[in-house]
């Protein structure tokens, strides 16, 4: 706990933070803007795919 | 996929073109109401997860999919003066003009689900259903209203995803890269008062 609270004090800089904020933002913009959701990657996925693909 | 990407390969621009302080720089892109869109994305959660199924499955989902449009209208117009946005919104409005005109869901054609399902055949997706996982519908080409608008661009193998996406999505890819290049708004049209003791307008 003490080593989890050492590497947040030291990584989670209010600087680091808003950076992670803003690249949530745009992966959100990018993912709900767009209509990415037609990829497979597996044949035949799309028609019985129990997976969420982007 | 390809737009997740778009923001991997801004970030790796920017971090080219800041030498290495790629973090202040995102940092300090003054983005406003970024909830907008993170509320956008949760709006938009019950379609992608919904199964393949005639679309009156998933009617309550594709209302909520279609309200988080407002939402990242407004999201954009909220940050208008950003430097990529404009073009996020443009492909943003691409694509709510081509899901409304076809019923609420993004038009895909049963060819264009066979390039990117390697194995499948056109006969297989059953034409009028929403596509499982994706905001999208099946629908045969002579069928789609503004098909030039609709999932038509496809990224196929060796692509380790293969995807199918819309000039929309490109153009949102596009604005996202340019968007992180730096935090440059676009400039103010400022009418500046000449300055007497200089005599004329220097500009810089």
């Amino acid at each position: 706990m003490r080593k989890l609270n050492g590497l947040w004090v030291r990584y989670a800089t209010p600087r680091n933070r808003q950076v992670a904020y803003v690249l949530l933002a745009l992966v959100a913009l990018a993912v709900a803007g767009g209509a990415p959701g037609t990829g497979s990657g597996t044949p035949g996925g799309g028609l019985n795919a129990d997976f969420l693909v982007w | 996929m390809i737009l997740t990407l778009a923001v991997v390969i801004g970030v790796v621009g920017c971090a080219i073109r800041s030498r290495g302080h790629a973090a202040s720089q995102i940092a300090s892109l003054p983005l406003r109401s970024t909830w907008l869109a993170l509320l956008a994305l949760v709006l938009q959660l019950p379609l992608l997860r919904a199964r393949l199924g005639p679309p009156q499955q998933v009617a309550i989902a594709q209302i909520l999919f279609l309200s988080s449009h407002l939402l990242l209208l407004a999201f954009v117009w909220r940050n208008w003066r950003l430097r990529g946005l404009p073009i996020v919104g443009l492909g943003v409005l691409c694509n709510l003009i081509v899901i409304l005109a076809n019923g609420g869901l993004m038009p895909i054609t049963p060819e264009t689900l066979v390039r990117i399902n390697p194995g499948t055949s056109p006969d297989q997706w059953l034409v009028g259903f929403h596509y499982g996982y994706s905001k999208d519908i099946i629908l045969a080409r002579e069928a789609t209203n503004l098909w030039f608008l609709s999932d038509i661009l496809v990224l196929p193998s060796p692509f380790p995803w293969p995807t199918a996406f819309s000039l929309g999505d490109l153009l949102i890819a596009l604005g996202i890269v340019v968007l992180l290049q730096g935090p440059v708004t676009l400039p103010k049209l400022a009418v500046t008062e000449p300055s007497h003791s200089q005599g004329h307008a220097r500009l810089d």
